[in-house]
Order: structure tokens, then C-alpha cells, then sequence
């Protein structure tokens, strides 16, 4: 299906100007030469510079003209494959009724956003940013003339009203997240100059600043339309007043109201500069949302056609099996979040009938099963053993990882370690240690520090006590299959005399038991990229460690609770906090790669095997979507990589 | 009678408070709690949560308050201002996400009710009557499996088969383009082919204890003197059977109807969540999956106290029934 695509391209339309309708027309009649239709452009062509929909609107005198509805400089999206048509609606699916990711991923805002790399920041609301030399202080500039999904100006008072009285409000954000703070807890200064321009300040150097701003679950956040929720502040409206108002809605307090206006998914009165509004919130009786066009969306493709080029979208809340097989069904135009690897096999062979191809993106970080030792163990004996760095080597070494990916993935799925890849800021060669199943240097090494073999089999600890321990972990229907997989790392463990029980516990109770760091081993998919958005997996900066929750909480309450970390650790948390207040992208980079070293050395996590691919499923009438394997990351969008405002149906689907 | 259904009401009042307070204690009896549970859902997605803001939170909705504050304040708001409170994971009140499922999940239970009835009475009553023929072997055995396999796999078997080979699109009371459309008879007519794939599952399974029970009892009567009498007087076997047998038969049936009112509240939970049907079942499974207590302990109170007025229903309608009851016991 995506054959033509390469022929009309952004580049050869610039080339043949005025004949890039033709060429495109030329490409569509091409791709769908079986179909009847008179008019490929049912959603009124891509002559069209808005959508049908909103004409209709301007037309009944409803709606602005659309040179009215665009600020100056809209944001030009170049679409992938080349410009489409407007209409038609998007059937997607999710299992959680109140998760927003979907929002997220296709009606993503931000003062700047993920380049098509998914990784260099560029522009977005903001129209141009700077920095000044040590990272310290930010100048963004807004574009003019933007406007809410309801009409009203967005301008940098709303931007302040999210940083400084939402954010910095002690009511409604008890605890400065991370992403806006300075290293002492207290949030980021924020100023306007005038209506387009915000300053941001930091006490010390923030090199990631840019990335939160980008960061699609965070970077919303700095987008709240001061208009419409200054109403349901009690800090900025009587508080008597909000409190009525909150307890009439049956809230307890103001705070409560506030987060339910200010919430997109549920509230559609909201205003959003996202591409998509609610219209429709997925309530508990329906199970499905309807999600519509922004008219007032300030991105336009190269010829000043509005975006978004697909009018709906409808969102369905399934249960996980359900989902899969309304996929398999072709019941659904775009989706790959939530789908498990599992569900591949029936995906690829309903294809073809049911209309839908079916995409390999990568997984966020490829799943990569690890096994995580608590490193600051509550037993001072076991954290002595774990702490040891020969023994996470020997474990490493006893596990067939190619059984287990022959066993369980066809031998499909990659064999890693969870560290930095090629191609991030973080990779250091390398990297790859102790992934070789190699039973004698196994024993060697555990024989070497002094675990001497008891006589059934098991080696003793020092204590003499047999040395015996438990992995939690938490079942999941995508991705490696946990319990399998434990039950042959169990196996291969024992044979170099180690005993390992296997506790599934339920997520909340892994949360819990990682918190209070009463847990031996923790089996769990790992990360190896995006750690800086998210340290806790590489550095143990909170209890929600999967590797050290004992230091975390040190280093989290600043020393006053928790276990002191060992040297080495601390060396982990230094450079943590370089990276974080890094002045240059090199010093940054550079703190980056020391922690990468160090984890590869130390292995601090014991990587198993991964998933091969994440199946996406893509209508065949879809086009505009990324088949060059692009990753599902949760920081980068997941669907949202491929920029779904530029995204079309080739035929109407309405 | 006045005096026993007022006497049987009073017993109604310390039951519910015991069954409330039993039920809000077992929720809360995992490990953790809503937020924690949130926090771990929050991290499966990938998201990570800073611990100080949690612990705030948790200050704020009073998640971290002693089990007896928490129940107190939740019974004491129900008691006095008819407010079940506000689901935490839903951020709404949890009387209005209750009552927006309501007709759909009762629409679900009567229609399944009535199914389970119409194909178990005249499969038990013709079992009786013609014992040890095939087609009691028959009827006995298919009850039984239907019993036995368990509901949910029944229903994705069924969901399969209809994906596989008649296309269908799976799951759900209606297809997703009618589900927030207003009413109409098109919508019905959707809603109609949705309705029959959870009727026939939950309907099924539930008609195995009413064929066995109707058959026994049939068995009971059909050999008794009576009916013996009734024949050599030269009355139609039909009506021998419709006249007399039939109704006695009845009476474990009507003993039991009330249970059904509950179950016609929180249906078949594991299958309408398979199904992804909006009734009231998925509703409270969630709830209880993220400690959601006040949402879990609303629809529980609901339960219990349908439990109560059903087995209430069935004792006055067996004493009305049945004059033996009525005035047995003197």
C-alpha cells in the first residue's frame, strides 16, 4: 500500500508545483484503481483548505473563517507521504476507561514537541526558544494570534497560570513535580515580558528542560486555558464560592473540582490546543468517546491546509481480548498501544481479509525482561551478597537466555542488557557484558566469594543459612511471558545452586512491597533508553526503585529517612545530579555515559531476552503512518511518533 | 402477615449494617490502597510518580485515616444525606455512575431471567415426565456442561466464533457508532443483536439447578395417590399435570425467586467485563481491583440490601402461594 507513496513526497510536489494535486490524484486513482468511486476526494479533495466540516460551519456563520481561526505563523507539518484529504473518523480502542493516553498520542500539545526523530525538540506552540549559556534560563516565544478550542486568545498568560498558579499552587500541587522543579523542591520561576513571551528560570542549570516540554504525558501540563479554569481556582476566585460550587458537584474541596474541569478526557468543556477535543467522554455506561477536530488547530500542512486531516475520532473501552479481536476484525483504523505481542499471530492472518495491515513498530525499549536484585536489601546479609558484584555476574551467566527466547519467542525476541543504545545520547560501547551462558565461570565466580555449596545442592550464605530467594513480579498479557520465563531462570539458577521461589503478587502489592524495599528480586521489563525523563530505573532517586528503593528514599528525603548507599551508589546519585544541572549538553551527555559505564560494568540489572515487535494495526484505506519501524514509547507519544494531525483516510470514511 | 414482614424488616436493619461494615473491611484488607494501586497502574503504563506528591495526596483524601473514620464518614453521609460519595477513580459521584448503568444491567438481568426460565421449566417438567428417555439424558447432560464450563470462556469462545466466521463485531450491548447515539429503533434493533451472546451464556449455565430441582420434584408429586386419582377419574394427562403436579413443584421455585434480584443487579461480572458490557458488573469488578472503596462499598450496600428484600419477596410470596405455609406451624 505504501508503494506510490515515495512518488509524491513533499519534494517532488515542491518540484512540480502547481501539478502536485495532479500528481497526487494520479497516486491515489493508482492505489485504488479497484474502487468505483468517481471522486477519490470524497472529503473535498486536497484542494480543500479546511475541513468540509467546519466550511459547513463558517458557512451557517457558527464558526470564524479559517484565515480568522489561524494564528500568523501556523506550524507547518509536512505530512509524510504526502498531503490527503479531510473526513472520515478514526476508530480506536483502549482498555482502561480512564486512561488519557490517547490524548497524548494524537491530540498532543506542548510548548515544543518531538521532531520526527522522536528525540531532538523543535518547536510547537512556542514559535522559537533559547537558552542562555549555562541552561539556567529559558526565553520562549508563543505564536501570535493562537487561539483555544473555543475562540479565545492563547497567550502567555495561560502558560503562567499553569506554571505559577497551578504548579506553583500548594493546594492543587502539594509536592513540585520533578520536571518543574529546582534541586531544593521549589518550583521554576516563571515570567512573562509581554503576551508572547515567558521567561523560565532555574537555580541551577536544567539541561532537560526542553525534553519535559516535549514530553507528551508532561508537557500539556504547562498548557491550561486561564480563561476558562480561573473560575474554579480558590486562589484566584472567592474560595467561598469555588468551595460551594465543589460541594454541589459532591467534592470535598475546591482542589477536587478544579482537577475534574481541568481534566480533557472527561470534561468537554475544556478548551484544548491539542488537534482533537472530547466531545463525548468515554463515562462508565458507553465505553466509548467521541473525540472531534479542534477547530482552531494552528498546525497546517505545506500548502495551508488546516490540520488535523480526519474530522473524529471514536474511542472504544475494551477489555484486553476483546480489543484484540476487534482488531483482528478490522474494527479498528489505527492502533498499536495496548495490543500484545501474543496477538501478532492472529493480527497477521486476518489481515488481508479484514482489510488492515499489520505494522512491526519496536516496543518501548524492545520490553526487555530483567531481573532486578534489591540492592539495598533490609537483610544486611543478602545486600552484602547482592552488593557483590561477582554474584550479579555469575547470575547473569547461568541463564540460557537463547532456551528461554526459543522457548518462549520462536527465538525472535533480542537478547540485551537494560543499557543505553546505539543511537541515544547515553550509548557507551559495549555495554553487552555477561550475557554468555557459561555454567562453570558461573560457579567459579560464586565459588570465588565464598558461597561454598551446601550438601543438597544449595550454596550457604555466610551465615549459614541456605541462600534462597524470591522474585516478585507481576503478570502481564503482553510482552515476554513472565511466570515462563522465571520458571526457567528458576531452573537454570538452581543448577549453579542458587534457590529461587517465584511469587506472582498483584501490581498494587509490587508497588507496595518495592516502596517498603521488602523484596529479593524483582522481575519486571526494564528500560534501557529515555532514562533522563525518568531516572528512577537507573539511578534510585525514589522508593519506586526496582533496584535500590532502600537508597532511593536516602536520596529522596535527603538523607533523613532510608538506608545510606554504599560508595558506589552515591558516585550513581553525583552523577545523576550533574546530568540533571548539566550547563552543556557535553557535560550532560557525558555524566549520561558515566552512569551508562557503570551499570554496564556493575550490573546492576540482569537483562533476559525482550519483544521482537510490537504489532501496530493499520487500515488499509490509512494513510500517513510511519512504517519504518518507529518506536511505541510512552515519552514520545507512542502512535503520536508518526504525527497523527497529517494522517488520512484515502477514502472517506464518512 | 403485617406483623412478620414488619418483625422481618427490623432483622433487615443490623444485617445490612454487619454486611456494610464486613465489606468495607475486606476491601481495605490488600495491601495498600487506592492511590497505591493507582501509582502501580500509573508505572505499567510507564509513567513514574513522584512519592512525595502520593504521600500528600493521600493526606488529602483521607486514604491514609484509620478503617473505623472511613467507614464512619461513608455511612454516616449515606445515612444522613443519601450521598454514596465520590469514586476516586472516576472522580464522579458514585450514585450517578451506578445509576447510568442501571437500565442497561437491568435490561440484561430480566431478559436473561426470563431466558433461564422459559428453557428450564419445560425442560424439567418434560424430563420428569418422561424419565430415563433420551431426551432427559439429553437435556441433563447439556444442563450439566453448560454448568460446568465456565462463563467467561464460554463467552469468548463464543465471541471467537462470531469474529471467525460470521464477522461480527465483538463485545459491547451495542456496536461503537450507536453507543452514545440517542434512542431510536435502530439502536434497539443493535442492542437486540448484541443482548442474545450474554443472555445465552449466563442464561445457560443458570439452568441446570432449575431443570434438576423442577425434575425432582416433579418426580415426588407425579407418584403420589393424586395424581393417580386424577388420572382414573379420566382427566387429559396435560392438564393432570398443568392442574397439580406442576404447581407444587413450583413452590422451591418461588422460595428462590428473590435471589435472583440481586444477581439481576451485579449480573455475571466476568462475563459482561469479557464482553465489555456496560452494566454494572465491570463496574464493581474495576472498583474493587483499585480499591475504590467508596464505589466498591456503594454497589455492595446495593447488593446486600436487594439480597435482603428479595428473600423477604420469596418468603411472602411462598406464604401467599402456598397456604400450607401459611398456616403451618401452629
Amino acid at each position: 500500500m505504501t508503494i506510490y507513496t515515495r512518488d509524491v513526497s513533499r519534494r517532488s510536489l515542491l518540484v512540480y508545483g502547481g501539478g502536485g494535486a495532479l500528481i497526487t490524484a494520479l497516486g491515489l486513482t493508482a492505489c485504488t484503481a479497484e474502487e468505483e468511486s468517481p471522486d477519490p476526494f470524497g472529503g473535498g479533495g486536497t484542494d480543500a483548505m479546511e475541513s468540509p466540516m467546519l466550511t459547513e460551519l463558517v458557512e451557517a456563520g457558527e464558526l470564524p473563517e479559517l484565515a480568522e481561526r489561524l494564528p500568523t505563523n501556523p506550524k507547518v507539518l509536512e505530512p509524510l507521504d504526502g498531503p490527503g484529504q479531510f473526513g472520515g473518523t478514526l476508530r480506536y480502542a483502549q482498555t482502561d476507561v480512564n486512561a488519557t493516553a490517547v490524548l497524548q498520542s494524537f491530540a498532543n500539545q506542548g510548548l515544543l514537541e518531538w521532531g520526527w526523530d522522536a528525540n531532538t525538540p523543535e518547536e510547537s506552540v512556542a514559535e522559537s526558544w533559547e537558552v542562555n549559556e549555562d541552561n539556567t534560563v529559558y526565553t520562549l516565544t508563543l505564536r501570535e494570534g493562537l487561539k483555544w478550542s473555543d475562540g479565545e486568545p492563547f497567550t502567555t498568560a495561560d502558560v503562567l497560570f499553569s506554571m505559577v498558579d497551578w504548579l506553583g499552587n500548594s493546594t492543587l500541587m502539594p509536592a513540585v513535580p520533578f520536571w518543574f522543579a529546582n534541586l531544593d523542591g521549589t518550583p521554576l520561576t516563571a515570567e512573562a515580558e509581554d503576551e508572547l513571551t515567558l521567561t523560565v528560570t532555574c537555580n541551577e542549570p536544567f539541561a532537560l528542560l526542553p525534553k519535559y516540554f516535549c514530553h507528551p504525558a508532561v508537557g500539556y501540563q504547562f498548557l491550561k486555558p486561564r480563561h476558562y479554569l480561573e473560575q474554579f481556582h480558590g486562589g484566584l476566585t472567592d474560595e467561598a464560592t469555588v468551595l460551594a460550587e465543589a460541594q454541589e458537584a459532591g467534592f470535598d474541596s475546591w482542589d477536587q473540582l478544579f482537577a475534574d474541569r481541568d481534566n480533557l478526557w472527561t470534561n468537554p468543556d475544556r478548551p484544548t490546543m491539542g488537534a482533537y477535543q472530547v466531545v463525548e467522554a468515554a463515562n462508565a455506561q458507553s465505553g466509548v468517546g467521541r473525540l472531534s477536530r479542534n477547530p482552531y488547530f494552528w498546525k497546517t500542512d505545506p500548502d495551508g491546509r488546516q490540520l488535523p486531516y480526519i474530522d473524529e475520532m471514536q474511542i472504544q473501552v475494551l477489555q484486553q481480548d476483546t480489543m484484540e479481536l476487534r482488531a483482528a476484525n478490522g474494527d479498528l483504523d489505527f492502533l498499536g498501544n495496548g495490543l500484545g505481542y501474543k496477538a501478532a499471530q492472529v493480527l497477521q492472518q486476518n489481515a488481508e481479509t479484514n482489510g488492515y495491515r499489520m505494522l512491526r513498530w519496536r516496543t518501548s525499549n524492545d520490553g526487555l525482561l530483567a531481573m532486578c536484585p534489591n540492592l539495598s536489601h533490609q537483610d544486611e546479609v543478602l545486600r552484602e551478597i547482592f552488593l557483590n558484584r561477582d554474584f550479579r555476574i555469575a547470575l547473569s551467566h547461568a541463564i540460557d537466555r537463547d532456551d528461554i527466547n526459543n522457548t518462549l519467542m520462536d527465538g525472535l525476541g533480542p537478547i540485551r542488557q537494560p543499557n543505553p543504545t546505539e543511537g541515544s545520547d547515553y550509548y557507551v560501547e559495549g555495554g553487552q557484558n555477561y550475557l554468555e551462558y557459561d555454567v562453570d565461570k558461573a560457579n567459579e565466580l560464586l565459588d570465588g566469594i565464598g558461597l561454598t555449596l551446601g550438601s543438597d545442592g544449595i550454596r550457604l550464605r555466610p551465615d549459614g543459612a541456605p541462600l534462597q530467594v524470591t522474585a516478585i513480579f507481576v503478570e502481564a498479557t503482553d510482552g515476554v511471558p513472565r511466570a515462563d520465563a522465571l520458571g526457567m531462570i528458576q531452573a537454570a539458577w538452581a543448577a549453579v545452586g542458587i534457590d529461587l521461589l517465584i511469587r506472582p503478587v498483584d501490581g498494587t502489592l509490587a508497588s507496595e512491597l518495592r516502596n517498603g524495599n521488602d523484596f529479593d528480586f524483582d522481575c519486571t521489563p526494564h528500560p534501557s533508553n529515555d532514562w533522563d525523563l525518568e531516572p528512577v530505573w537507573f539511578i534510585p532517586t525514589s522508593s519506586g526503585s526496582h533496584t535500590a528503593p532502600g537508597y532511593g528514599l536516602w536520596y529522596n528525603t535527603g538523607g533523613t529517612e532510608g538506608i545510606e548507599p554504599p560508595e558506589e551508589f552515591q558516585t550513581l546519585m553525583d552523577n545523576w545530579d550533574a546530568l540533571r544541572s548539566a550547563a552543556t549538553d557535553e557535560e550532560r551527555i557525558a555524566a549520561g555515559q558515566a552512569i551508562a559505564t557503570q551499570h554496564d560494568e556493575e550490573a546492576y540489572v540482569i537483562g533476559i531476552v525482550g519483544v521482537p515487535f510490537q504489532p501496530v494495526v493499520v487500515g488499509v484505506d490509512v494513510h500517513n503512518v510511519r512504517d519504518d519501524e518507529p518506536s511505541l514509547d510512552f515519552y514520545h507519544g507512542r502512535e503520536g511518533v508518526t504525527k497523527p494531525a497529517q494522517v488520512y483516510f484515502a477514502e472517506a470514511a464518512s | 402477615m403485617l406483623r412478620f414482614v414488619v418483625h422481618r424488616v427490623l432483622h433487615v436493619i443490623p444485617t445490612l449494617l454487619v454486611v456494610t461494615l464486613i465489606a468495607f473491611f475486606i476491601i481495605q484488607l490488600p495491601p495498600g490502597d487506592f492511590l497505591s494501586s493507582q501509582i502501580a497502574r500509573m508505572e505499567a503504563a510507564g509513567d513514574s510518580v513522584d512519592p512525595a506528591a502520593v504521600e500528600a495526596l493521600r493526606t488529602r483524601y483521607g486514604v491514609d485515616e484509620p478503617f473505623w473514620v472511613q467507614y464512619w464518614k461513608w455511612i454516616s453521609n449515606i445515612l444522613l444525606h443519601g450521598d454514596f460519595g465520590l469514586s476516586f477513580e472516576y472522580r464522579r459521584p458514585v450514585s450517578d455512575l451506578i445509576m447510568e448503568r442501571l437500565p442497561l444491567t437491568i435490561l440484561l438481568g430480566v431478559a436473561t431471567l426470563l431466558f433461564t426460565w422459559a428453557i428450564a421449566l419445560p425442560a424439567g417438567v418434560y424430563s420428569a415426565i418422561r424419565q430415563h428417555s433420551g431426551g432427559d439424558y439429553v437435556i441433563s447432560a447439556l444442563g450439566f456442561i453448560a454448568l460446568a464450563v465456565p462463563n467467561f470462556l464460554a463467552a469468548l469462545v463464543l465471541a471467537y466464533i462470531g469474529f471467525k466466521y460470521f464477522g461480527q463485531s465483538v463485545g459491547g450491548l451495542f456496536s461503537p457508532e450507536y453507543a452514545n447515539a440517542p434512542w431510536s429503533l435502530a439502536k434497539f434493533g443493535d442492542l437486540l443483536e448484541h443482548l442474545w451472546i450474554p443472555v445465552v451464556i449466563i442464561g445457560l449455565a443458570g439452568t441446570a439447578g432449575i431443570i434438576r430441582t423442577t425434575r425432582a420434584n416433579m418426580l415426588d408429586e407425579l407418584h403420589k395417590p393424586y395424581v393417580t386419582t386424577a388420572r382414573a377419574k379420566g382427566l387429559p394427562e396435560g392438564r393432570i399435570v398443568r392442574k397439580y403436579p406442576l404447581r407444587i413443584a413450583l413452590n422451591p421455585f418461588i422460595s428462590t425467586v428473590g435471589w435472583n434480584i440481586p444477581s439481576i443487579f451485579d449480573g455475571e461480572v466476568i462475563v459482561a467485563t469479557v464482553l465489555a458490557l456496560g452494566t454494572t458488573g465491570p463496574l464493581l469488578l474495576s472498583a474493587l481491583q483499585s480499591q475504590d472503596m467508596y464505589l466498591a462499598g456503594g454497589i455492595i450496600l446495593i447488593v446486600a440490601v436487594l439480597t435482603v428484600i428479595g428473600t423477604l419477596i420469596s418468603d411472602v410470596l411462598l406464604a401467599v402461594v402456598d397456604p400450607r405455609v401459611r398456616f403451618g406451624g401452629k
